[in-house]
């Protein structure tokens, strides 16, 4: 990891840097369910942070930015993520910890793997096809999208859209 | 349009240890112990006046010295005290002072190793607790006493609430680069500068805190014969027992989590509940007491009324909430007379009317029937943008069609879960006009203190329903008092009580509506008669003679005390400063915590040298009946949707889900790259400055202004060396200083700043560019320098806010 007190990192980039320490401890998709250990998203962050899980972030000209503390954290909870446990106990264990606490944690847990069978890893390509912002699709390699089935997914979509809305208040 | 990514899927062999055993394995990193180890809340009720005792114990499980942080709520109108702390044996009784001295105070005790406690007051019933300094292992518990008046009627009817959780407030406004005034999760905002003062952070759901709770309430008889009728708790198993002078209620569980408020309803049957005049005699002054209950008058009809239901179907309505509130409207509708006419805005983000317009439609079969269809679409999701929605409210009134002769009434539907209510108040003692406001709040751990303040303000009543509770049965008394009091222009004078007119509390004396008691209170100099005089509502007048009573009561004088701050704060908030001055002065005097006061306590015993201390915030409940739709979220969410950029712009929201997701690559504005650049080399002669402890988001800013500072200083340098001195560093700083403003609201509070940086430092520049001669130079170089000190000074002010006093007037 990076010096301590030096980073400052927008979410994006906070993502990818749990990722990154997530497979160098080798629980990258370590997980029964390998949705676990996914890289957190905006509202995943949040929400964290209202549990308390992660500091606020440090507001820089409108953007949010995150440092060494908030990338211990995020490790932490994705560490024990990966052991399927439920938020409830996972923010029993790691609720008020200090920095080091949490790198011990990371630490033993992060060894723990690293004695386990190393998981076989079968790489597979896919293509991802952007139906509307927010809706993607996962196109297996060598399948042909010229089948004509992505315009009937979208015609699909915009015969089920075609609602009368009235709370369309906004967001939230 | 299609991108390729590479996805390893992972195939994982079973593995025999997984379990939850494993963890324990993990030996420090075991189960956290959060502080709050007890709540034990007693109260008393006498003549409707409740005494409260909340007694909090905390407890150190850490392996250091441990500061714990507690929000919490104690009732809307609470006038709180007393304040103690118990540690190591003692009892160390808590000071009122002025709140930044006894923050100081708290500061000074904690750095020095002492154990202390400190108690401030954030909203009308919203409160923070710390408590520094506890040794491992070791326990403290804080008292805390308040007294409350309950809401009552001339049935005898009477309501005691007891909150247990703050909950999330909707947070307007764009967020500030400063450092947070609190250790909530929310992030501060130019609407609500103290979010993080509101925002405690939440359990997770499933994650048992283990506090154990106690509530004991004992209801006194005011008289032998009086008895006690349909007494209900209507969320919490209780168990009743009979004295000979009191009933007691308590708790029938001590694991009842704190996520809702104890709301006990009782009756005190006696034939005809009368206007009653309790006088406390203290030892330097008596404060009398009046709880005035309007007579009975058979078939009393006010004019017509027009109404504008304003329904809150934010998205923390969702679910059993938003059906009750939709449903309470509904039932208040059919209550309506077909010569009255009705108008409905739902609101989230923004106003919806039924309609599409802010038109009125005769309440007749149809129109009812019209508006409880609309209502039962209502959907609930968004922001809770209360002030404007009031606004629009109010205003639809403007346009109506043949307003003569009709009232104008708003019913305000909501659980009041806003952070902004300094600016919903200040809408209203702004734009009411001739309406009158009713509120009907719906929750389970429902903003009592706005909704009540805000129908006080508003000339109205306000009501409270539990989300799925018996509607009809609660709805009974306001429907009865939606649209014109039964009385109006009350006074009072003294007869032979020896009243002090100037010391009336509220100074603004309430309408009296059916059914409904008034309260008012004043300085006397001794027991004995006023007279109440008033108007009924077709212009008759009204008088009737009261006599004092004896109470030993001394909440009376803190009740009194409590009610003109509030009067104060009143005022204090449409602009009159002075105010604050009197508030503290009554604060000082009657040792009552407000928004400018808070309790200190401290422990003489040094126990903590070292310093090292653990922070931690108890996490609370999310309130019950709330739809957690962070949870629903939280599973859902990890299908891993990376490279999204967290747009950090308002309307932020608490509970809000469904963030409006950019794209990444909109990082780091370039202003940020420059200062970075040119920061650095810059003498740190204005981050010296008192503005550096605060530290944290504004570093820019200062870090701007060091660089112009230093530019000047070279210049004045040069000046005094008789050299011209070279515009690029002054230039180059003035665009720095800037753009710094431009990303940090405090630029707003810099009138002179920004007009030095526009006009003057303008000046300057051109000047010693158009080689204008060196002693012209100079003497426009000290008048410049002259604004810069000048504007210095109100930058410092407007940075590192909490830090000032002036900090806690934008709550009120």
């Amino acid at each position: 990891m990076r010096p301590a007190a030096e980073i400052s990192l927008s979410l994006p980039e906070l993502s990818s840097e749990v990722a990154t320490a997530l497979s160098r401890l080798g629980l990258l998709g370590a997980a029964p369910d390998a949705r676990v250990s996914a890289a957190p998203d905006a509202r995943t962050v949040r929400y964290y942070t209202t549990l308390g899980l992660l500091d606020r972030p440090v507001i820089v000209g409108r953007q949010a930015r995150y440092g060494q503390r908030h990338l211990l954290q995020l490790l932490a909870v994705k560490t024990l993520q990966v052991r399927a446990l439920p938020l409830a106990e996972i923010q029993e264990r790691l609720y008020g910890r200090s920095d080091a606490e949490l790198g011990a944690l990371i630490e033993a847990l992060g060894r723990e793997a690293a004695e386990a069978p190393a998981p076989e890893v079968v790489a597979t390509s896919v293509r991802e096809v952007i139906i509307e912002p927010g809706l993607r699709l996962l196109v297996e390699d060598g399948y042909r999208p010229d089948s004509g089935v992505e315009a009937k997914i979208r015609a699909a979509l915009a015969a089920l859209t075609q609602e009368p809305k009235r709370d369309r208040g906004g967001s939230a | 349009m299609t991108t390729a990514i590479r996805i390893p899927i992972v195939e994982v062999p079973a593995d025999p240890r997984r379990g939850l055993g494993l963890l324990e394995v993990l030996g420090p990193t075991g189960k956290v112990a959060l502080p709050l180890a007890g709540v034990a809340i007693r109260a008393r009720v006498v003549d409707r006046i409740a005494e409260v005792e909340v007694e909090q114990r905390f407890k150190n499980g850490f392996p250091e010295a441990l500061e714990a942080t507690y929000v919490f709520p104690l009732g809307g109108a609470a006038a709180v005290s007393s304040f103690e702390m118990r540690v190591a044996g003692r009892t160390v009784m808590g000071k009122v002072e002025e709140r930044e001295e006894a923050r100081r105070d708290y500061a000074e005790a904690l750095a020095a190793g002492k154990r202390a406690a400190l108690l401030e007051q954030e909203r009308n019933d919203v409160f923070t607790l710390q408590v520094g300094n506890i040794p491992p292992g070791e326990e403290a518990t804080v008292r805390i006493s308040y007294a409350e008046r309950l809401p009552c009627f001339e049935d005898g009817e009477a309501e005691l609430r007891l909150p247990l959780v703050v909950a999330p407030r909707y947070i307007g406004g764009e967020p500030l680069e400063r450092a947070p005034a609190g250790s909530g999760t929310a992030l501060d905002t130019d609407r609500v500068p103290d979010a993080s003062r509101l925002s405690p952070p939440r359990l997770a759901p499933g994650f048992d805190p283990k506090v154990a709770v106690s509530v004991e309430v004992e209801l006194f008889r005011d008289s032998p014969e009086a008895t006690f009728e349909g007494l209900s708790c209507s969320q919490h198993a209780t168990r009743t027992s009979s004295g000979p002078e009191s009933i007691r209620v308590a708790l029938a569980r001590s694991d009842e989590p704190l996520d809702r408020d104890f709301v006990l309803r009782f009756r005190l049957a006696r034939k005809g509940v009368r206007t009653t005049l309790l006088v406390h005699r203290g030892p330097e002054e008596s404060v009398a007491f009046l709880s005035l209950i309007p007579p009975a008058r058979e078939g009393f009809l006010g004019a017509a009324r027009d109404v504008v239901f304003v329904v809150d179907r934010s998205g923390s309505m969702e679910g059993i909430k938003m059906v009750s509130a939709s449903r309470a409207c509904g039932l208040l509708l059919r209550t309506l007379a077909p010569r009255d006419r009705f108008a409905i805005a739902a609101f989230s983000d923004g106003v919806e009317w039924m309609g599409g317009t802010p038109s009125f439609s005769a309440a007749d079969e149809h129109g009812q029937e019209q508006g409880e269809r609309w209502l039962r679409e209502i959907q609930a999701h968004g922001g809770t943008e209360l002030d404007s929605a009031l606004g629009q409210a109010l205003s639809a009134f403007d346009a109506r069609k043949d307003a003569a002769g009709r009232a104008a009434v708003v019913v305000l539907l909501t659980d009041g879960q806003v952070g902004d209510e300094a600016g919903v108040l200040r809408r209203l003692q702004r734009e009411l006009g001739a309406a009158r406001v009713f509120c009907v709040g719906i929750d389970t751990a429902v903003n009592a203190g706005l909704l009540t303040r805000l129908a006080s303000l508003g000339g109205g009543t306000s009501s409270f329903v539990e989300p799925g509770a018996a509607l009809e049965e609660a709805l009974r008394s306001i429907s009865r008092e939606i649209g014109e009091p039964l009385l109006v222009a009350l006074a009072i004078e003294d007869v032979d009580a020896g009243l002090v007119a100037s010391s009336l509390a509220p100074q603004r004396l309430p309408d009296l509506f059916a059914g409904r008691a008034a309260f008012a209170a004043f300085r006397v100099s001794g027991p004995g008669r006023v007279r109440v005089k008033a108007k009924w509502n077709d212009g008759r007048p009204f008088e009737e003679i009261v006599e004092g009573r004896a109470t030993p009561l001394a909440a009376v004088a803190q009740i009194w005390a409590r009610a003109r701050v509030a009067d104060l704060e009143d005022k204090f908030r449409l602009g009159e400063s002075e105010a604050k001055k009197e508030i503290l002065t009554l604060a000082l005097r009657y040792s009552l915590l407000t928004r400018f006061t808070a309790f200190v306590a401290v422990d003489g015993e040094v126990v903590n040298l070292g310093g090292v201390r653990r922070q931690v915030t108890q996490p609370v409940a999310m309130p019950a009946a709330w739809v957690d739709r962070l949870t629903l979220q939280e599973r859902m969410s990890s299908r891993g949707s990376r490279g999204l950029a967290i747009p950090v712009k308002g309307p932020f929201k608490v509970y809000g889900m469904a963030p409006e997701m950019t794209v990444a690559g909109a990082l780091s504005p370039k202003f940020s790259e420059m200062t970075r650049g040119i920061s650095e080399p810059a003498p740190a002669i204005y981050a010296g400055a008192s503005v550096a402890d605060e530290g944290g988001g504004e570093e820019d800013l200062e870090a701007a202004l060091a660089l112009l500072v230093a530019a000047m200083t070279e210049a004045r340098a040069d000046l005094g060396a008789g050299r011209i001195p070279p515009v690029e560093p002054l230039e180059r700083a003035r665009i720095a200083v800037l753009d710094a403003l431009a990303t940090s609201s405090a630029g707003q509070r810099m009138p002179a700043l920004q007009r030095f940086l526009r006009a003057g430092l303008v000046e300057l520049i051109a000047a010693l560019r158009s080689k204008t001669p060196l002693h012209d130079v100079v003497q426009l170089f000290e008048l410049r320098a002259k604004e810069l000190e000048e504007a210095k000074r109100e930058a410092r002010g407007a940075m590192g806010l909490t830090s000032r006093a002036e900090f806690w007037e934008a709550t009120i």
